[in-house]
């Protein structure tokens, strides 16, 4: 064995962990070599220094903290062990304060919503109810009707079908027109002069607010056969 | 000193039962239950070997009484995690050494030299926390000087030798223990020791080398 492995396997050797034959061929280089020799006594008087090192003594307040730390943790552990009984107390007195605040709060909540619905229920018809249908000798009960088409006059048209806008006064009379897009009679006068006066010779029945007459407009179409009204 | 009331003797309760022979698992045992006598039982074990091998490992007793409380700390919280795949020591020692790593690891960053601005117990030297040994003045005093050269040697090798020498020469724990504590491999271990050790050798060798003398040379008078 040569030196460089023998000073590898030194500190094995003073910690007794090799194999006795490992430990004999050191033994055997020792006994040759003197550099290896004196290394290895200095390591094992190294050793021994370590080794009579004086215990450490840790100052006495070390050892009260160290109590009192004891002391907490193990309070804290012996809470954290009684939790579950902790927890299933809160949760029952959770469940009761519940139960008593909601038993009062339940009429009212129940009425509350039961009125709500109710008048829901009465007001939302009358909101949207705009095309009642009536004939002449019922009484209108919705809050608003529309003008309705009466007879025709003793003018006539000529030439092509006519449609109109037409604003009625509250007893259901001509008051103005408006001719929508894409008439072609709107460019010959002699038309034009024929629908107003056809125009203003027809008998409506006027519209209603709240039962009251009111003014309306009213969209009706005239042909050679036969008129059409759309409110 | 010992009749004062400590921490847990005051907060003893009458009925607490007396501290049970038995090894670390029973100790185990009672530190789950919580039971008393296991904390005292575990404190009494381990104070001072924990405080030993921190404050070798840092070289600063005051440093060492904040970790070894960080340690039991660690302790006593985790000690339901024990499984028992190791010895309670070396699960101890484990700790220890990794909150003193890491406590130099956060000096290293956060923290300067410090000097101390009161005396007494709490700041006393290195070299005060030395059992006296009852020889003689003179031995007394040769024996804290050569601790004192081995100590400062001790502590200028580096944290990774230090830790493998002071485990394997000072507490005097077998490899296996060692490569269990340090997390490494046992090949390592034994390699980190053999360096560790030369240079220690290295340091006691230049510490203990003869200082070179006066020389002195006749002369006659005229």
């Amino acid at each position: 064995m040569d030196c460089y492995r023998t000073r590898r396997l030194l500190a094995a050797y003073c910690d007794a962990g090799l194999s006795p034959g490992e430990r004999e061929d050191i033994q055997s280089h020792l006994a040759r070599c003197r550099t290896c020799e004196a290394l290895s006594r200095q390591y094992v008087r190294g050793r021994a220094a370590l080794r009579a090192l004086p215990v450490l003594t840790p100052p006495k307040h070390l050892l009260t903290s160290l109590r009192v730390l004891a002391s907490h943790e193990r309070a804290r552990r012996l809470a954290g062990e009684r939790m579950p009984d902790f927890l299933a107390q809160w949760l029952l007195r959770a469940r009761l304060w519940a139960s008593l605040m909601m038993q009062p709060l339940a009429l009212p909540v129940a009425g509350g919503l039961a009125s709500a619905v109710i008048l829901f229920a009465l007001v939302i018809p009358n909101l949207f109810a705009r095309h009642a249908i009536f004939t002449s000798t019922d009484v209108p009960t919705t809050l608003s009707t529309e003008a309705a088409f009466v007879g025709l006059g003793p003018y006539g048209i000529s030439g092509d079908d006519v449609t109109v806008d037409m604003t009625l006064d509250s007893q259901g009379r001509f008051l103005d027109y408006s001719i929508p897009s894409g008439q072609t009679w709107v460019k010959d006068p002699e038309a034009r002069r024929s629908v107003e006066n056809a125009l203003l010779f027809l008998r409506f029945a006027p519209g209603t607010t709240f039962g009251m007459p009111a003014s309306s407009k009213i969209r009706i179409t005239l042909r050679r056969s036969h008129i059409d009204v759309r409110g | 000193m010992a009749d004062e009331p400590t921490g847990l003797d005051i907060l003893t309760a009458p009925e607490e039962p007396e501290a049970p022979d038995g090894g670390d698992d029973r100790l185990l045992e009672g530190l789950v239950e919580g039971a008393e006598w296991a904390y005292e039982s575990l404190i009494e074990r381990y104070n001072q070997p924990v405080y030993s091998l921190v404050c070798r490992l840092l070289w600063d007793p005051a440093e060492a009484c904040d970790v070894v409380q960080e340690v039991f700390l660690k302790v006593f919280r985790k000690i339901g995690s024990f499984r028992g795949e190791s010895s309670l020591k070396t699960w101890i020692y484990r700790i220890a050494v990794n909150e003193a790593r890491n406590h130099c690891r956060w000096n290293g960053r956060h923290r300067g030299p410090e000097v101390a601005m009161e005396g007494g117990d709490e700041t006393r030297g290195f070299r005060d926390t030395l059992a006296a040994t009852g020889s003689s003045p003179y031995e007394f005093v040769l024996d804290r000087e050569r601790h004192h050269l081995v100590e400062e040697a001790l502590a200028e090798l580096s944290p990774s030798f230090r830790s493998v020498v002071v485990l394997r020469d000072v507490e005097e724990l077998s490899y296996e223990e060692i490569a269990e504590i340090l997390g490494l491999p046992l090949g390592t271990v034994k390699s980190r020791l053999l360096r560790g050790r030369e240079a220690l050798r290295r340091l006691l060798q230049q510490r203990l080398a003869p200082e070179p003398g006066l020389r002195l040379s006749p002369q006659l008078v005229e």
